[in-house]
């Protein structure tokens, strides 16, 4: 069995493992892991994926000649390649962008000044074809270097900048990724054998996935908040601080006559107010730079540090949330108010489970509901 | 060409330790039960030791750092028995995940070593006896004629758990049970395609993407899984009752109806507050339980609706509510008196039929939930059902 035999046949084998990889991917992609455009934006390019790793199998198969073809055919397969792996690294940024700012991402301008650069590496790919040499295909690594660094750069500004920890995270993330992919470029115009950038683009797109299909198993479907499945993982790690001094206060909050709204005017108002609910708890969370989440039902969790003002008066939170929601109320046009009532507890280190704090929680919550609307309070357990 | 084999391969096997190791550092305990999350840490870990014997064979076998050739021949025979224990660590998570006879009995797990046993000693022998491979003179590595008896010994770890997947499939009653074993079935296809090019085309780096690839698609299952299942009783979720009412909707006909039954807890909130959260969520995992066991008779989906609420998605008409009632009423009373409970408790079940596409599941459960209601209030004022 020659070298050449096995070079070619681990370099197929290891196109048809991206490629079915980035199938799955594709296949496995819903509706509910982000916004219309960024699930088109991840589609897009994971087909355009496959499109490269085929074209790339082509050019290493004819440059080790494994596969006769004419030079003329090999520069055209390399500006083919150089080229998807241009739009690859466009369509990235152009997501990365979509995560990390709505606003600067839905902005036309933005988008067609991004594609500047994939513009000048196409007539540059063009005068390669045509002049029918390699001339200029030095663009190539520039070009792909240039997106990620601008999705690294405004990544690391989102990080400093960010209030909550899902967006540190999420920035770090783009971070992370960034500087795998400007690795792999640089290691694939060194020695152009090696699958550098397939496998590299490939374990990138796994890892934006994982994550995806994670923050669908910790959020709750309707409102998008943590769930409770998270609120537990987070409320036992506050415990866990809490014996090392960090004092945190659990809000523990509830729609004042869910029920009723929901008889009166239905199921799919009832879900807006826990949209709007839910807004307001980010407000909140954002301003308290806390945690935030859906209990389950009409029910939902804050958490915050306690700060000495909160000591004081931990009602302030509970004041902060009901204000917030008065006004999102009135922007979303409810037909009804929405108020929530809320009991606190400070996480102790004598707490063995998110339980603990959750029942003292609930004890001033019930006590308060009784003093607001007297003994027959509809509750849901 | 040599240096560039080397190369890709040594890329490759690096690429898929990175694969594997990014996976196994996202497990966390969600991830299934208990036992899963060890077998599944446990086969990522296996893997990744082959992973760095097949890295160090290389080195060492094609004089990338020059070693004495008892080295050489050691390396060897590692890389070549490393691939026993990756396959007998993943027939046993297949074997796991497919709840058989062989995952709970002692002797059948024991027995099941003996392969990796046998191949053990062949490949420590080789060094004397040129039983599985040897190295020639020119420094070339061969195949002893034991050789195919250490394929068998790895492989067949492989052929077992993908036949035995299959068989289940086969012989599943239920669509959504033989669903999940094909399920399975999919995430072993880079093992089975590897092992099938080992045996015609030889060692090579096509083995290390093979178990990356079921790696990686078992993995994705079972965050699905998490994604679509309720944390506290197992039970499918809200999420996935949306989807699989969606998708059995197009076939909606008046000759193929699909019946969707709403079952709350009587009195959950009394229950919640006389003896507190924690016993009120064992008395829901109860319910979910007993569902569970229902389950295997039902064409459809049972899902966790909400706070006390589930849902039973069924096709056609077969399955009445009354007779769910009381089978379920049966079950709960001979668990709670079996995990001695401080009470008994019931509960109430009303359904609805779907006949048109044009319904939506939040339709579907308003109605059954009316009918429900309807049916407690019937059933405390003593009067006949409505």
């Amino acid at each position: 069995m020659s070298f050449s035999f096995l070079y070619s046949y681990t370099y197929l084998g290891t196109g048809a493992f991206c490629a079915a990889v980035a199938f799955v991917l594709a296949y496995g992609l819903s509706p509910d892991m982000g916004t219309r455009r960024e699930i088109i934006c991840m589609k897009s390019l994971l087909y355009l994926y496959v499109v490269f790793v085929g074209l790339d199998l082509l050019c290493r198969l004819g440059e080790s000649g494994v596969v006769a073809m004419p030079e003329s055919r090999e520069i055209a397969l390399s500006c083919a390649d150089s080229l998807a792996a241009g739009i690859i690294a466009y369509l990235w940024t152009l997501y990365a962008e979509m995560r990390l700012s709505a606003r600067l991402s839905g902005a036309t301008w933005f988008r067609v000044a991004l594609a500047a650069p994939l513009v000048v590496l196409a007539v540059a790919l063009v005068a390669s074809f045509t002049s029918r040499s390699y001339d200029y295909l030095v663009e190539r690594p520039l070009a792909i270097a240039l997106y990620i660094v601008l999705a690294v750069v405004h990544a690391l500004v989102v990080i400093v900048r960010a209030k909550t920890s899902s967006r540190r995270s999420e920035g770090a993330l783009i971070v992370g990724l960034g500087i795998v992919l400007l690795l792999v470029a640089v290691l694939n115009s060194l020695a152009t054998y090696v699958p550098f950038m397939v496998l590299g683009m490939l374990w990138s797109l796994v890892m934006v996935y994982v994550r995806l299909q994670r923050a669908r198993i910790f959020n709750d479907a309707l409102t998008g908040l943590n769930n409770r499945r998270r609120a537990d993982d987070y409320v036992s790690q506050q415990i866990a601080r809490s014996r090392r001094q960090e004092k945190t206060l659990m809000y523990l909050m509830d729609i004042d006559g869910f029920k009723r709204i929901n008889d009166t005017y239905g199921h799919l108002e009832g879900d807006r107010a826990l949209k709007v609910v839910a807004g307001a708890l980010r407000r909140a969370a954002g301003n308290y730079d806390g945690f935030a989440a859906r209990w389950g039902g009409d029910e939902f969790v804050l958490v915050v540090p306690e700060s000495p003002a909160l000591a004081e008066n931990p009602d302030e939170v509970t004041a902060f949330v009901n204000s917030a929601l008065a006004l999102l109320a009135r922007d979303e046009r409810l037909p009804f108010e929405v108020s929530l009532t809320a009991g606190y507890a400070a996480i102790e280190p004598s707490d063995r489970r998110p339980r603990d704090p959750l029942r003292r929680a609930d004890a001033m919550l019930y006590r308060r509901k009784r003093e607001l609307h007297g003994p027959a309070t509809p509750r849901l357990g | 060409m040599v240096s560039r084999y080397i190369c890709i391969y040594l890329f490759v096997d690096l690429a898929c330790a990175i694969f594997a190791g990014s996976l196994l550092l996202q497990v966390g305990e969600d991830f299934g039960t208990k036992d899963e999350v060890d077998s599944f840490r446990r086969l990522s870990i296996v893997f990744l030791i082959y992973l760095v014997t097949d890295v160090a064979w290389m080195v060492s076998g094609y004089d990338i750092v020059s070693l004495p050739r008892a080295c050489d021949y050691v390396l060897c025979g590692l890389s070549l028995f490393a691939l026993s224990p990756v396959y007998y660590c993943w027939a046993a998570y297949v074997e796991l995940r497919l709840d058989s006879r062989i995952s709970h009995s002692r002797a059948a797990r024991v027995l099941s070593r003996v392969p990796m046993a046998v191949m053990l000693v062949i490949v420590v022998s080789s060094l004397f006896t040129n039983a599985a491979f040897f190295i020639d003179d020119q420094g070339l590595y061969q195949h002893g004629p034991l050789y195919w008896v250490t394929l068998v010994c790895s492989v067949g770890y492989v052929a077992f758990a993908t036949a035995h997947t299959l068989r289940n499939a086969l012989a599943a009653r239920s669509r959504t049970k033989r669903d999940r074993y094909l399920d399975l079935a999919v995430c072993g296809i880079g093992p089975v395609i590897a092992s099938a090019l080992l045996l015609v085309v030889g060692s090579s780096v096509i083995t290390s993407l093979g178990m990356t690839s079921a790696i990686f698609l078992v993995f994705c299952a079972c965050q699905k899984d998490s994604i679509y299942s309720d944390a506290l009783t197992g039970l499918n979720n809200r999420r996935r009752a949306d989807e699989f009412f969606e998708s059995r909707l197009s076939l909606v006909s008046n000759e193929r109806p699909l019946s969707v039954m709403m079952c709350d807890v009587d009195k959950f909130k009394s229950i919640n507050d006389t003896y507190g959260h924690d016993v009120g969520d064992k008395a829901l995992m109860l319910v979910g339980a007993s569902l569970k066991d229902m389950g295997d008779d039902i064409d459809g989906l049972i899902a966790r609706w909400g706070g006390d609420e589930f849902l039973v998605i069924s096709q056609g008409e077969g399955l009445s509510a009354e007779g769910v009632e009381s089978r379920l009423n049966a079950s709960i009373e001979r668990a709670c008196e079996r995990d001695g409970l401080p009470f008994s408790f019931r509960v109430s079940v009303g359904g609805t039929v779907c006949r048109e596409p044009s319904m939506s599941l939040d339709d579907a459960t308003l109605a059954a939930d009316r009918v429900l209601y309807q049916h407690k209030h019937a059933r405390t004022r003593g009067g006949a059902t409505a």
